[in-house]
């Protein structure tokens, strides 16, 4: 299979997707490698050049890739979105309320920080999803920020306008 | 992830959306989908915006603003569907009710979008009417965008069925209007969503006054003008 051709190949798939173009990107570039590991594996078998675009395409199943690669992936940009947006504020507010009570009052705020328990929880607020979620990178900065100014302006609330 | 799909198909290819809705292909899915989405999105910036005065107000706003759009969508849908009919449309209730509900996951989601900016606002400020205007100013952009995609997908859905077109682009327009009033007075019936920090909290805030005049009020007192109580 000679590049030209690989990317004719590419071209079709790419014309069944409809994902945001770096997931296209990403995928269309995984299917090269399989695409050339196929066209080395056929040319070892012995085929020529034309029997191993034919043999290459067929264990792929061009035809039907495209359409089963924008099933699995499609929905994948918008939950990038969603928890960029979404994981750092619901982890704010879930750290809000670890240092407010209830009502709403910061009265037991300082006794608070003297509780090893509320350091672990933040932490582990913090840390988890930096471990758990690495595709999420966006969305972690996003939490680290809000993180840091839940911190800052609790400790410090004369700071608020 | 499909009811993200869904999302993402509405967000990026919305003329292949709606002519789905128009062929009336997989109509349940799909309103399962943005359904299940906009609760989601709605109850979580409802949260964000309850925040600023107690656990108890922002669970309660969580539970209400999902209710509120739902309830506006209940209350105005058989009057879009019915004046339709009336000129000449062959939709029927249900994709009608699509429809709406795309406009709703629409400012759901842009919400959300929003949802970063009002809490670093809510961390940062602690004016009141400053973020009462602010939420506004977010509710009026999603909103604006959630109705634009509405018309849109009005157009598409209607096709090339051009009998009665131009009438019922004109009761599209006047049905907006009558959703934002419908809208703005179930947001006043339920409130409060953001909760005074004066006030203890409240489920339902004692009827009085409107919409209007308390966002008039707001902006006042951020000029200094007056002071609401």
């Amino acid at each position: 299979m000679t590049a030209a051709e690989i990317e004719q190949v590419l071209a079709h798939i790419r014309t069944q997707m409809d994902l945001d173009s770096e997931t296209e990107h990403e995928v269309l570039e995984e299917i090269r490698s399989h695409l050339e590991e196929a066209k080395a594996a056929a040319r070892a078998r012995g085929l020529d050049e034309q029997a191993a675009l034919a043999d290459a395409a067929a264990r792929f199943g061009i035809e039907e890739v495209g359409v089963e690669l924008q099933q699995v992936h499609a929905g994948w940009g918008t939950a990038d979105a969603v928890i960029a947006a979404g994981l750092p504020v619901v982890c704010a507010l879930v750290l809000r309320w670890l240092v407010f009570a209830p009502d709403g009052t910061a009265l037991g705020w300082p006794q608070l920080l003297t509780r090893p328990a509320f350091w672990v929880i933040a932490a582990a607020a913090l840390l988890v999803p930096l471990f758990k979620f690495g595709r999420w990178r966006y969305a972690l900065m996003i939490w680290i920020f809000f993180w840091g100014i839940t911190v800052v302006f609790s400790t410090w609330p004369a700071q608020r306008w | 992830m499909k009811d993200l799909a869904v999302i993402e198909t509405i967000l990026r290819n919305r003329n292949h959306f709606f002519n789905e809705i128009r062929e009336g292909i997989g109509l349940p899915e799909k309103m399962r989908a943005m359904l299940v989405s906009s609760i989601a999105f709605l109850a979580l910036y409802g949260a964000v915006m309850g925040s600023t005065h107690s656990l108890w107000q922002a669970l309660s706003s969580a539970a209400k603003l999902p209710i509120l759009f739902l309830a506006t969508l209940i209350v105005c849908s058989p009057t879009l569907y019915f004046f339709n009919v009336l000129f000449g449309s062959k939709q029927s209730l249900t994709q009608n009710i699509a429809l709406i509900l795309t406009a709703i996951t629409v400012t759901a989601v842009l919400l959300l979008s929003f949802a970063p900016i009002t809490l670093f606002f809510l961390l940062t400020t602690s004016h009141y009417q400053f973020f009462k205007l602010l939420n506004v100013a977010a509710f009026t952009t999603a909103g604006s965008m959630g109705v634009l995609f509405l018309s849109q997908g009005m157009r598409v859905v209607a096709g090339s069925d051009e009998e009665g077109a131009s009438a019922r682009r004109m009761v599209l327009r006047l049905w907006i209007l009558v959703y934002a009033f419908v809208g703005s007075q179930m947001a006043w019936t339920l409130r409060p969503f953001i909760g005074a920090p004066s006030l203890k909290f409240e489920l339902f805030r004692q009827l009085g006054g409107n919409f209007y005049t308390n966002v008039l009020a707001s902006i006042g007192e951020i000029l200094g003008f007056v002071v609401v109580k």
